[in-house]
């Protein structure tokens, strides 16, 4: 039967084929052209199909970029929030800036019915100006912040409010600093998105910085933020500690006796830093002029500056222990030995060195203890400006200490090729080389710790949200530069200094020893290469307790009132510092260490002076031959005074500032009177 | 045997024995390339249907999809099933059924959107006008399958034809439905132009159709659907008025790229940027998370389809079978073209759902009919 249908069905189609053959146009009148119309069809739609493709690659690839840019500004929204910042903590524990949780108040105006209504219930809470609150809520955008980080009260107050629809509050997270200005120049400060901006909050930034929280909403065709399931912060991660080196304590001792030194001597400003001399553990970095950090917008930049570690000044005599050092080592100089001073007023190579006091000879523990510019000169002359360039490079000068604190200075040490002649003579006393404080701290304690260089850190440790300790600095010695023999003996020179007849016998303690050296820099004039008359920095560096130091403390007094040179200045400050320093570090004086008789041992033979008569050849002379008038040209008042004192001249003053004009004239036959007429002018 | 085959094709068929009941020649004929194409075209649909739903308070749309799915198949195997040649009989029956459903549209339709274009048949709601599509291209196909002319119609020739596709047309109109109207007037005018218009009568129609639309435009349509045309010249007119669907669909597939975001990966849609992306953008869901690459993979694929299509319809053993495959054809491709064209941002914004990869429910079933009524015809080829 199948056979007989399929049989049927290829006759039919036989026939059919046949009978189309034998009447073609008429059966199927249009059955040719039906197959150009299809294919003209497919053509039709092909080209039809191209178009389409056409306009997708113009999509997708060529307007690409401007469409992708479209559809992110309208894919579900994310609102930051602070990030949840890590605390600064001093080395006992103590934060000096932690975090605290304040709520922000936010709104979305779109969904807001009545922005006056809503403006006048938040505006007396938030003390928020009304009509600035009103037009903040009124139109059609998203989300605004109404406020920031309110106070608590502020909160309490608002829990009381029914929150009107399109308002609502979320916890962000707020820097606080519980101790006020303490420290703030070296933790610095952020901004309101609490990113770190100066400091150690700015050093730190990937550290304390944990994963800033977003209140995740979702943002529907109509741009309105909803949040679907509540407000949702997600992301949130606690950011990371900083443990300083830092006392807390130790700062406010700091910090106190620089408001001492600036209501005595209403300085420019004043800086401090101690030291642990034995691990270069920065305890304190105290700065004046100084800043709220939780305002710091509220002073100039300037007063924001870490002047201990960003500030390179001349450091004058508190330099001179190094070249001692220098001499020592080199075996310039023997112990017993005298140094002619010169009565006060050295001519060298064309240039005047002055001493405060004229001296005849000193010994070497004299020149520090009395603080002999021309005493170090010498010294500096026997060591030679090669040896003393490498033995300055040595110390740490012309490079930074790489203390972890933002802006440090190189300082400013020219290579020896460039010296002038008198440039190793000015150096021996600290002129003419810029160094920062931090420079010459580190460089003085390695003395008092055996003559180890150490890179001064502040921070101890930083350790990660979870508690887990990331990074943990040890104390770092950069290399041995003094040998312990030498280190002792200028040790014992500094004590001195600290003793009846040395300069700064106000940074005396009463149970510990003190090893310092003043400093009073006179400031270079900018433009011209003199020094400026009455402007100077006074300084103390001092090590305590002075026969097995502790504490390296400096003081620092920039344009301190009255030129008050740094035994004035700075000493008294020192004082303050180390005594409450060492009694807060339980540090007791043990006067019974063997050791420490020792040293003392040491201390009586420096002080004994030679009693041998002082030889023809060094007996002090007067600057000019006898008779003749003395030269006062480029001299300082003081200085004018000091020269004419010793020369048993009467002068008559003119002006102020420098000496331009004397009568008579230098190297002229003196009047019978013995009084000279000197013309002073401020330096131009 | 209610229904009879007219007395010629009685005579003609050696088979007759067997009209009316399925014949097995039918399955050893059977289309599979075209039922394969179809059938990648629906699990494109559904991958995508279930991502632009997914995760959304639309996301029963995809089992309702499923379910019109099976639905469509059993219609698809009925349109598959019944020789072809019923429909030719029952052409203008059907029509006239139709018209009376699109006529009970407007009187007791239920209202959604602003337009009455739902009819309850019993607990079901459907759209008259998708099915009346299929009922336009059966009528015109019996109608110029019977009436042949080589030297193509003449404007009196053409008055009948355009008798039974107006009807549709007007009445879908009313409702008011631009796009199903539109899309009536668009398979109609392939069909007859397909059959031939004689050039004379083609240039007539087309300035009197150019002042009818000038007209339209200005007296007749309403004030969204002029502003959807307005914004198709310039879509950045109201970005967040009319232009706003435009736009948003174009900001999809361009953020789609090359290579697309990946399955589920699409953002634009999901946060319900852009409207109607299950249903008539369907289309930017798929080119934003298959990138151009899929696009174009799925425009391959439709292209296929039409060009078998068509095939089909030059390899019908009768004028009316091949007419109705052409009349299918002009369906699919218009559906596709205009509402891939709108997505892209080349075409003004009219309510044309795409086949295959729309959810709707009448489009879905009206799709079926016409693939089970392609396949038909396909598989018929060799039958007399």
């Amino acid at each position: 039967m199948i056979n007989r249908r399929i049989d049927s069905h290829k006759a039919h189609k036989r026939r059919r084929t046949q009978a189309r053959a034998a009447r073609p146009a008429k059966a199927f009148p249009w059955e040719e052209s039906q197959r150009i119309r299809a294919t003209v069809l497919v053509a039709a739609f092909m080209l039809a199909f191209v178009a389409l493709l056409a306009r997708a690659v113009d999509l997708t690839v060529i307007k690409h970029d401007e469409l992708v840019n479209l559809a992110n500004q309208m894919h579900g929204t994310q609102i930051k929030l602070t990030k949840p910042r890590g605390e600064i903590l001093d080395r006992n524990g103590e934060p000096l800036a932690v975090r605290i949780n304040a709520e922000t108040v936010f709104a979305e105006p779109r969904r807001i019915k009545d922005p006056a209504a809503a403006a006048k219930l938040l505006a007396p809470v938030l003390s928020l100006d009304e009509a600035k609150l009103r037009e903040k809520l009124t139109g059609q955008r998203a989300f605004v912040f109404v406020k920031r980080k309110i106070s608590a009260a502020e909160s309490a107050a608002l829990k009381n409010l029914a929150l009107p629809e399109g308002v609502g509050r979320v916890n962000e997270s707020k820097r606080h600093y519980p101790q006020g200005r303490l420290a703030a120049a070296t933790i610095g400060f952020t901004n309101i998105e609490t990113k770190g901006q100066e400091g150690l909050e700015l050093t730190y930034e990937n550290v304390l910085a944990g994963q800033s929280g977003q209140m995740v909403g979702l943002r529907d065709a109509k741009g309105r933020v909803f949040f679907p399931d509540g407000v949702n912060v997600v992301g949130f991660k606690p950011g990371g500690t900083l443990r300083l080196t830092l006392d807390a304590k130790i700062q406010w001792f700091a910090e106190d006796a620089l408001d001492g030194v600036v209501e005595r001597l209403r300085p420019k400003a004043a800086w401090a830093i101690v030291m642990d001399v034995q691990t270069g553990e920065i305890l304190a970095i105290a700065n004046r002029p100084t800043f709220d950090p939780s305002a710091p917008g509220d002073v100039p930049a300037d007063y924001r500056r870490n002047r201990a570690i960003t500030d390179m000044y001349e450091p004058g005599s508190t330099f001179k222990p190094l070249t001692m050092v220098m001499a020592l080592e080199e075996g310039k100089v023997d112990l017993n030995e005298h140094i002619f001073c010169e009565n006060g007023l050295y001519h060298y190579m064309g240039s005047v060195i002055h001493d405060s006091r004229p001296h005849g000879s000193l010994t070497p523990a004299e020149i520090i203890q009395v603080s002999s510019n021309i005493g170090a000169a010498k010294l500096a002359q026997r060591i030679g400006k090669e040896k003393m360039y490498n033995w300055l490079v040595q110390f740490g000068f012309g490079k930074r200490t790489g203390i972890d604190l933002p802006g440090e200075a190189v300082g400013q040490l020219r290579h020896y090729k460039n010296w002038w002649p008198i440039t190793t003579c000015t150096h021996a006393y600290g002129h003419g080389i810029n160094v920062t404080t931090i420079q010459l701290l580190t460089a003085m304690c390695a003395l008092g710790n055996g003559g180890r260089l150490m890179k001064p850190y502040v921070v101890a440790e930083t350790i990660d949200g979870n508690g887990q300790v990331i990074e943990r600095n040890n104390p770092d010695i950069q290399r041995r530069v003094v040998s312990l023999q030498v280190s002792d003996k200028v040790m014992a020179m500094m004590r001195l200094v600290t003793q009846p007849g040395g300069t700064a016998t106000q940074a005396a303690l009463k149970d510990f020893s003190v090893a310092g050296k003043t400093g009073t820099a006179y400031k270079v004039l900018e433009g011209i290469k003199t020094y400026h008359p009455d402007k100077r920095v006074s300084s103390f560096i001092g090590l305590v307790p002075g026969d097995h130091p502790r504490l390296g403390i400096i003081v620092v007094v920039d344009e301190p009132a009255n030129k008050a040179p740094g035994g004035l200045a700075g000493a008294p400050a020192f004082k303050q510092i180390a005594e409450r320093s060492l009694r807060h570090l339980n540090i007791y004086p043990d006067k019974t260490d063997e050791e420490d008789e020792l040293k003392r041992e040491i201390d009586r033979r420096l002080l004994v002076r030679n009693e041998a008569p002082e030889p023809a050849a060094t007996t002090p002379r007067p600057l000019t031959a006898q008779g003749l008038t003395p030269n006062f040209i480029g001299l300082t008042m003081r200085r004018a005074l000091a020269l004419a004192s010793q020369n048993d001249i009467e002068l008559m003053l003119d002006g102020s500032g420098v000496a331009i004009k004397q009568l008579p004239a230098p190297g002229q036959a003196l009047p019978t009177n013995k009084s000279v007429q000197v013309e002073f002018a401020p330096p131009s | 045997m209610l229904q009879k085959p007219s007395r010629r094709q009685i005579l003609r068929n050696p088979n007759r024995r067997f009209v009316g009941r399925i014949d097995r020649r039918v399955f050893a004929n059977f289309d599979w390339t075209l039922l394969i194409l179809v059938a990648l075209l629906f699990l494109i649909g559904l991958l995508n249907l279930y991502s632009a739903t997914n995760d959304s308070d639309i996301a029963d749309k995809f089992q309702l999809q499923l379910v019109w799915m099976v639905v469509g198949f059993v219609l698809m195997c009925m349109a598959f099933l019944v020789n072809y040649q019923y429909f030719e009989n029952a052409a203008y029956g059907i029509l006239i059924a139709i018209n009376v459903m699109l006529l009970a549209t407007l009187i007791i339709g239920q209202i959604s959107h602003g337009a009455q274009r739902w009819l309850m048949l019993g607990p079901v709601r459907f759209q008259p006008s998708e099915l009346a599509k299929i009922a336009v291209i059966l009528a015109l196909a019996k109608f110029l399958a019977a009436n042949r002319t080589t030297r193509g119609y003449n404007l009196k020739e053409l008055g009948i034809p355009f008798a039974l596709a107006g009807g549709p047309i007007l009445l879908t109109m009313l409702q008011p439905d631009l796009g199903t109207s539109i899309m009536i007037g668009l398979i109609a005018f392939s069909m007859i132009a397909f059959v031939g218009i004689r050039l004379r009568t083609l240039l007539g129609m087309f300035f009197s159709a150019a002042a009818v639309g000038v007209f339209g435009f200005l007296f007749l349509l309403h004030d969204y659907q002029r502003d959807r045309i307005m914004t198709l010249f310039d879509p950045s007119r109201d970005p967040l008025g009319t232009g706003y669907h435009i736009q948003q669909s174009k900001i999809a597939i361009g953020s789609g790229q090359f290579f697309g975001k990946g399955w589920l990966q699409g953002t634009q849609a999901k946060l319900q940027f852009l409207p109607e992306h299950h249903t008539d953008f369907v289309f930017s869901v798929l080119a934003e998370e298959w990138g151009f690459i899929g696009g174009l993979v799925v425009l391959a694929l439709f292209f296929a389809l039409i060009a078998w299509s068509l095939t089909i319809a030059t390899r019908s053993k009768d004028h009316f079978g091949t007419l109705v495959a052409v009349g299918l054809v002009a369906f699919l491709f218009w559906h596709i073209f205009i509402n891939i064209g709108m997505v892209l941002g080349i075409m003004p914004v009219v309510g044309v759902p795409l086949p295959f990869l729309s959810y709707g429910r009448t489009s879905m079933l009206t799709v079926m009919i016409a693939i089970g009524l392609l396949l038909n015809i396909s598989s018929r080829r060799y039958m007399f």
